[in-house]
């Protein structure tokens, strides 16, 4: 019971986080770019119609309050109904992907709309830094070495567990999962450091301070992802997997807020969007 | 220290690259022995083929203004700011000159010149 309270516990708090607050957030800064940076001033960035920009915002939104109704009616009829409990125990991982997917189609169509800036830029020059970008220009020494030892740890940690004889242990499966996912992380920044410039106006500057957001994100998505294959570890081997449903949904949770980028956006430079005339005229 | 280039400008890019890093190099944005930027770097950042921004090394390095130090990366050279000031354009412009103006008082024509000129630098001698 008391893990099946815990679970309910943490379903509703994953509603509201990734459906209400981390949402609501994204929204809230879409609005203050719009307002604070109309397409009358800051033409370069709105490749589109600035219609096109609000009705996303909208479908955005809706899409979220429509995901987080979902949510809480399934969390109310698991909670009357028995049965309802094993399927929502269950479906935990397909809610949190449904969860998360207005937020891959507002990062999807970020894309094209960089693609679409790209091919109507109409500047003829172009800017580069002449200094090279290295690894702790983006990274804090400690967090890159609490991340290596946290990987390390992790190495030792199935080494030492390895000496007991549990059928479902996967072994040193799990540390070539724990590689995979930190190979594809450093791939994703060194894409980030070195790789094309996608915003063909954004400055210097505004790079490095979004580069550094991104690989702060991930190597605490990395200590995140490390540290929940422990707990997963430790409740099986201490027959607690009725708690899995309750760890897991505080991992999503902690995953997304580790993964939404927190840089702030009114540092940013928008300078860089208002066209070549304007920019002469002031 | 930015550069910047013009990609509907005459002059090409690569010698805009040179250009840009030789007057970084004499203004003191980049002293001998700092660190540049690696060739994908700068060809990412300025949407450029990366055998643009190979080409304008190797000649920056053949003119002593930057120099390669393995895996490490490439630094700007100890003799940079005497380098820079170098111009081999100016140097080959000035020989040419001189090489033409001998052969016109000596009676070939234009023509003859330019044949001759296009042969040998076609002839893979020269």
């Amino acid at each position: 019971m008391l893990e099946q309270n815990l679970f309910s516990i943490a379903f509703l708090g994953q509603i509201l986080l990734v459906s209400i607050f981390i949402p609501m957030k994204i929204v809230r800064r879409m609005s203050f770019v719009f307002e604070t940076y109309p397409p009358s001033t800051h033409p370069l960035l709105y490749p589109k119609p600035f219609s096109h920009y609000v009705k996303k915002q909208q479908r955005y939104r809706l899409a979220n309050f429509l995901i987080a109704g979902i949510g809480i009616s399934a969390l109310l009829v698991s909670m009357l109904e028995p049965r309802g409990r094993e399927v929502l125990n269950g479906m935990a991982f397909l809610f949190f992907m449904i969860q998360i997917s207005p937020l891959i189609w507002i990062e999807a169509s970020i894309r094209k709309e960089l693609k679409l800036m790209r091919s109507l830029n109409p500047r003829t020059t172009r800017t580069a830094d002449l200094n090279p970008r290295k690894l702790f220009d983006v990274l804090t020494p400690a967090l890159f070495w609490t991340t290596a030892l946290v990987y390390i740890a992790f190495w030792i940690f199935i080494a030492w567990f390895r000496q007991f004889d549990y059928p479902w242990f996967g072994g040193f499966q799990n540390n070539f999962i724990i590689t995979g996912l930190n190979v594809f992380f450093a791939s994703i920044l060194l894409w980030y450091m070195y790789g094309k410039k996608l915003n063909p106006h954004q400055s210097e500057d505004d790079r490095m301070r979004i580069t550094r957001s991104i690989a702060t994100g991930m190597c605490l998505v990395s200590i995140a992802v490390t540290l929940y294959a422990v707990v997963t570890i430790y409740l099986s081997a201490e027959d607690a997997r009725a708690f899995q449903p309750f760890a897991r949904s505080v991992y999503f949770q902690v995953i997304i807020l580790l993964s939404v980028q927190t840089y702030r956006v009114d540092l940013l430079d928008f300078d860089v969007y208002r066209s070549d005339t304007q920019a002469a005229c002031e | 220290m930015q550069i910047t280039i013009d990609i509907e400008n005459s002059v090409p890019l690569y010698a805009q690259l040179i250009s840009q890093v030789k007057q970084a190099v004499q203004n003191g944005h980049k002293k001998p022995g700092e660190p540049l930027p690696s060739i994908r770097q700068l060809a990412n950042d300025l949407n450029l083929n990366s055998k643009t921004v190979a080409k304008a090394y190797r000649l920056l390095e053949r003119d002593r203004v930057i120099q390669t130090r393995g895996y490490r990366g490439t630094y700007v050279h100890p003799d940079a700011r005497e380098n820079s000031l170098v111009d081999l354009n100016d140097f080959v412009t000035e020989e040419l000159m001189s090489a033409i103006s001998t052969l016109r008082d000596s009676g070939a024509t234009d023509s003859e010149i330019r044949v001759a000129f296009a042969a040998i630098m076609n002839s893979g001698d020269a």
